[in-house]
This record gives structure tokens, sequence and C-alpha cells, in this order.
């Protein structure tokens, strides 16, 4: 039944008229279908009557589903990483930790099992989250907001602790009813009870996070003998804040009013990316089954069950169309097609569709699969930057030197004299062994005639063209070198080679300046 | 062209310090830098200070004889020819601390005269001023100012600065236990 004019007053509002009709009706007429992704203003359900609207708790509803399950899959696997991974140990023999990822910030090292990162290879990080960003632009242009939807913590902890609701007090209706009963004994009681249950989450959150930056067990053991840090409590401390806040009360909230990627995703989101779509053209006008048995023909397939609200998370009703506050999670997917078996109705009612699909579709076109919206020119691109920077990182891993050497020449004084005449220069070698094991490395003289070194622990009488120095394992070794070379020696540059003795031979080589007295050339 | 200005012990006219690559006064090794440091070279009030006086021959040499010295100090290192006199002078009033050959006594603080190194200059005029005049730096005395484990420290980084002498093999160190080299 369309509404009439009589019941929609019109409102202008910034000197644009605009209509309080409901939703159903701006799609009810087959012209309004064609403006489906212009940049019209939806029609509301109601103006508001004040600009605040306290907000009302979500008790979404228990499903059953594919989504569902891949939802309690998705779940599973990214809390088992997060709190199993600090536990896992990764053998890198006795010179560096065993800690399979391991954020060493105390001694600058990151390490992600086999490999290990230096704060001068930062670069690798600088790619990774580069990676993250064009990830997310592939998966945004191709199914929506899925990273919202089922792999953002804020999604997987909200569900963690509606799942503790469900456990604790029952489904939707057992919850809504406590929630609007008097604070009896027995609802304090049970309203602590579950709020322990989400601090003891909340705190296993907090420590899980600070077992990725010291070893575990040992940390594990010093944080709860009071041993540890006093930033492994304060991190703590804030992470079981902010986890017991943001997942236990706050849920939806974060992802509607905090959060900027809803903001960013819904811009990057396209007319042939698929997201969550109410199929109104099918769907409205709603009626109910008996309504509709009794005049067949008139009404879509709604039939106004609300289920796909009462099981939504972020507590919105999907058939307003696309809004800030879904997250794609598809569970109205799956309760929609549990009613639509159950009165015997083709399912999809609500489902995964492209604005553009859902235009041809309205205009009675055969639907397509949903699986060919993914494979366009846009996903195409978006997925060759993102494997190829990929690519281009797993080389650069591959093809890295494990050794390297910096020079820093004295400036003052530039050069110094020696009793016969020579000259000598002075300089601070930096030699760097990246391996896991003490190397042996030669430094020698190139390019500088009749020059010679010794430094601060080889005395003068034992100056040679090349010296060995023992360097630590994954450490940088500091050298003070001093160079002497003939009287008549001009300023000049010259360059030092170090070769590290073991199989490998990797080399480094250094261009530098030798200053003398006379002209510069 | 500019030539890099030398500031530290370099140009030792304008600012008279001894070196510390390997021209050494008083010796090089561990103990001798030690003591220098400890008491200082002519530093009035302690007994242990390092003293040497070199006379002065203003009054005693005339022009010819100066210029004489002057040379045959000179030809020690190829710059200067040598005469009778000269080689006379030299033998009867230098040669018990500076050496037959120049090469100075540690013993006695006497520098070296037949190197490259030269603590007032090494030109005839610098040469020429120096018999005439000598100067006598004054290095102070530091065990009244800094405590033994410091004067040790600064013994060991003189000596390490390029000219160390008589170097003692270091103990084996424990770095993988102790790393101290991060970057």
């Amino acid at each position: 039944m369309p509404p009439s004019d009589e019941d929609a007053p019109l409102v202008v509002e910034g000197g644009v008229a605009k209509t309080n009709a409901p939703v159903s009706s701006a799609v009810a007429e087959p012209e309004a279908t064609t403006l489906r992704h212009e940049p019209h203003e939806p029609a509301r359900t109601h103006l508001p009557a004040k600009l605040y609207d306290a907000r009302k708790t979500v008790h979404n509803k228990r499903i059953d589903g594919p989504f569902r399950r891949f939802k309690w899959a998705v779940m599973v696997i990214t809390l088992a990483i997060y709190y199993v991974t600090p536990w896992l140990r990764w053998d890198r023999g006795p010179f560096t930790p065993d800690q399979a990822v391991l954020v060493d910030l105390a001694n600058r090292r990151f390490y992600m099992f086999d490999i290990e990162i230096w704060p001068h290879e930062f670069y690798f990080v600088a790619g990774l989250l580069i990676m993250a960003g064009i990830g997310l632009f592939l998966v945004t242009s191709a199914v929506g907001r899925a990273w919202c939807g089922y792999a953002c913590p804020q999604t997987v902890w909200t569900d963690l602790y509606q799942h503790i609701d469900r456990l604790i007090d029952g489904d939707r209706n057992a919850r809504i009813r406590l929630e609007a009963a008097p604070w009896t004994f027995g609802k304090v009681m049970r309203r602590a009870f579950k709020w322990s249950i989400y601090l003891a989450i909340a705190f296993a959150t907090g420590g899980a996070w600070i077992l990725y930056f010291a070893d575990a067990p040992t940390l594990l053991r010093e944080f709860f003998s009071l041993q540890a840090a006093p930033v492994a409590y304060a991190t703590v401390g804030v992470l079981t804040a902010t986890t017991f806040t943001l997942g236990g009360f706050m849920r939806e909230q974060v992802c509607i009013y905090m959060c900027p990627w809803p903001r960013i995703q819904t811009a990057m989101l396209d007319e042939k990316s698929l997201i969550v779509t109410y199929k109104d053209w099918r769907g409205e006008p709603r009626a109910s089954l008996k309504k509709a048995e009794r005049k067949p023909g008139q009404f879509g397939d709604c039939i106004d069950c609300t289920q796909c609200v009462q099981v939504c998370p972020t507590g919105i009703d999907i058939r307003e169309g696309p809004q800030i506050g879904c997250i794609t999670c598809a569970l109205c997917i799956d309760a929609c097609d549990k009613v639509m078996a159950d009165i015997g109705r083709p399912r999809g009612l609500i489902d995964y569709a492209t604005l553009e699909a859902s235009e041809r579709q309205a205009a009675g076109e055969p639907a397509q699969p949903a699986w060919k919206a993914l494979l366009r020119l846009r996903t195409i691109v978006y997925f060759l930057i993102w494997a190829s920077i990929g690519f281009a990182l797993l080389f650069m891993l591959g093809a890295r030197s494990r050794t390297e050497l910096t020079v820093s020449p004295d400036r003052n004084p530039p050069y110094m004299l020696m009793r016969d005449g020579s000259v000598r220069n002075s300089y601070t070698l930096k030699l760097r062994n990246m391996r896991g094991e003490p190397r042996e490395m030669e430094v020698e003289i190139e390019g500088l005639p009749g020059g010679v070194m010794w430094t601060d622990s080889i005395a003068l009488a034992e100056a040679a063209v090349a010296q060995r120095f023992e360097v630590p394992a994954d450490l940088v070794k500091t050298v003070r070198v001093y160079v002497m070379a003939p009287s008549s020696t001009t300023t000049q540059e010259f360059s030092f080679r170090l070769t590290s003795l073991d199989a490998e031979r990797e080399t480094d080589e250094v261009e530098t300046r030798f200053d003398a007295p006379g002209v510069t050339p | 062209m500019i030539e890099p200005t030398p500031l530290v012990s370099m140009d030792l006219r304008a600012y008279v310090r001894p070196t510390l690559t390997n021209d050494w006064l008083w010796g090089g090794d561990l103990a001798t830098i030690h003591q220098t440091i400890e008491h200082g070279i002519r530093w009035e009030g302690t007994g242990e200070t390092r003293s040497s006086t070199m006379p002065g021959f203003a009054g005693i040499w005339d022009s010819v004889e100066l210029d004489a010295i002057a040379s045959h100090v000179l030809s020690f290192t190829g710059k200067g020819e040598s005469s009778a006199l000269g080689a006379q002078l030299y033998a009867d009033n230098c040669v018990s601390c500076h050496g037959s050959d120049g090469a100075g006594d540690r013993a006695q603080g006497a520098p070296a005269l037949n190197d490259a190194i030269w603590l007032y200059g090494g030109t005839r005029e610098d040469i020429r001023d120096q018999v005439l005049h000598p100067r006598h730096g004054v290095m102070p005395e530091w065990q009244s100012r800094l405590d033994p484990v410091t004067i040790k420290m600064l013994a060991a980084y003189v000596h390490s600065l390029g000219g160390g002498e008589n170097f003692v093999e270091a103990p084996v160190e424990e770095t993988a236990d102790t790393p101290d080299a991060t970057e």
C-alpha cells in the first residue's frame, strides 16, 4: 500500500523538501529504482523529535547459517592466533631469543619465525602496512566492509561478549526482560557475575598483548610475582579497561560513532561492490503471511517478521538500505534465508549484491552469480599491485645481506703526523653481524698506496693493510681504526672493504676520505 | 684551495701541545702514561712530577754558533748541512740529553730531534729561538683532582689513541652474555 501525500507531510530542510514517508515508498514506485545509487536523501521512517537519541541496547538473537558459521570460524582463528602466538617457540641458536614472534623493543629486533628485522630494515614493516592498505582497497572494492563484518578486533570481541551475554542471561527475549526488570538482588548478582567474566576476558586480552614484547613464560612469571616492568602493568591496565568498555558496553557505538574505518570504507565502495542488500523490489510492499494469503499477488516476499533486525549485532534494520551502522556481517541473510525456507519462498530476499546488479534485477533481469562481481578490472589491478609488493618484499627478504660496514672519519683533527712524518687518519668503523652466530670479518684498505691500519687494541707495530675482527652474534661491533700513509700522501678517496670469513663470504665496501697536509685536490 | 685547518695537537707552533700519536717525550706504555697523568710535568708542589730543564744559550753563543747548531740539528732529518763547528758545539753541549744521532732520551724527557714532530717548530728560526730561550711546557698533576680509577681509565684511553706501546693481552671478554655493542 503506497502511502498517500496526506499522511507523509513535506518538511523543508535547508531549502530542500523532504518527505516523512516510510522508506519503502521511495522504492515502491518503479521509477525510483533508477536513482538507486544517485546521491539522494533517503526517506526516513520518522523525523527525529530531538537531536540526541539515547542508545538502545542491542540484544541480538541467536542465529545459525553459513555466514554465522563463517563468523564463528573467523572468530576462533583470530582469537587463537592472538592468544597462542606468543607461546610458540622457534629455535634460533644460542645467541638469539627462541620466541617465534617477538617485538624486542629493548634490543630493537623484530622476530617472526625465520625472519629477523633490524631497525634499519623497517621498510619491510612499511611494505607490510602498504600491503594492508591495498589489501583493504581490494577486499572493500570486492566484498564491501568484510573487514568490519568478520575480522575487525572490535567485531570479534563484541561477538565474543555477545555470546557471553547469551550464555549467562539467555537469548534475546530473556535479556530484554532482564534489562527491564528492577534491580533485585538476583539481578545484581547476575550482572556482577557476567561483568566478572567480561573483566576476565578483558584482562586476558590486555595480558596477551604484552607477551609479544618479551619472553612470554618469563614475563608471565614476573607479572604475577609483581616483578615485571611498570609499563607492563600499565599496558595491561589500559588494554583491560578499553576491552572491558569497548567490547562489553559500547560495542556497536564504536563502529557507528568512533571508528573512522566505516567512513573510509564507504568511500571506497562503488556500484560494483558486493554489499548486504535487502531486495526491496522483491520484498515490498510488506505483508504478513495471512494478509498475503487473503490478497495474493499484491504483496512482496517480506513478511515483516523482523528476524533480520533481531539478529543484527549493531541493531539496524537492513531494509532501510545501506547505512553506516551496517558492518556487513550478513547474519540478516542467514536469518532471512531461514524464514524464507520455512514459508517456502526462494532464499536471498536479503543477500550480497552489487548496486548495479540490484538495478538490473529491479528492472526485471535475471540475477547473476555473486562471484562474478569479484572479477573486474578494479579488483584485478588492486590484486596485482598488492601481489607485486608482496613478491618484491619476499625478494628483498631473500636477497638481503646479513653484513654491513659503516665508516665515519674523525673530523677533528682531520689528520695527525707520526714521528717519521707519515700522516695518520682515524675512523670509527661499525661492523654489523645480523646472523645468529659470532663471525670473523676482515677489513681491508683499498686504493690508498702504502696505507696500513691498526686499532686501539692492535698495536702500531702490527699495522697492516687488512685486519681481522671477531663480531659477536646479532650485534654491531664498533672499532676505532687508525690508518697511516706515507708523508707524500695527498688528500684522496679510498675505501674499506669488509669480507665475512665464513661460507657466505658476504662483502661490503665503503668509500671514504683520507686527509693529509698539503694541497687539497 | 683550502687546506683543512688542524685544530688539536697538530700545528705545534700555535698550540704547543705534544701529540699523542707515537712521539712520546716520556714514554708511551701504560705505566708511563699513568705516571705522567698522576704527577704532571714540571708541576710545582709534587715531588714526583716529571722535570727536565734545557738551559738557554742567550749570551753564550753568537749568531754564527747559533746558525751552526741549527744546521747540525736540521741535518738529522736531512734538511741542513752540518759543519765542524756545529758538530763540536752539539757534542759539547747537547749530546748528553739529545743523543749523538738526535734520538732524544725518554728518561730525561729530551725530545727527539731526528723525527718529523717538533714541539716548538722545526724551522731554522724556531730551532734558534728554542736554543736561545727554551720554553718549558707545564702539565698539571691530576692525582689530587681525579680518583685513581678515573686516572687509570684516562691512561688507558690515551694509550688507545693509536700510539700506545707495549700492549698487554686483554683478558677474554664474555661478549655473548653482556652485549654492549648493540646498535
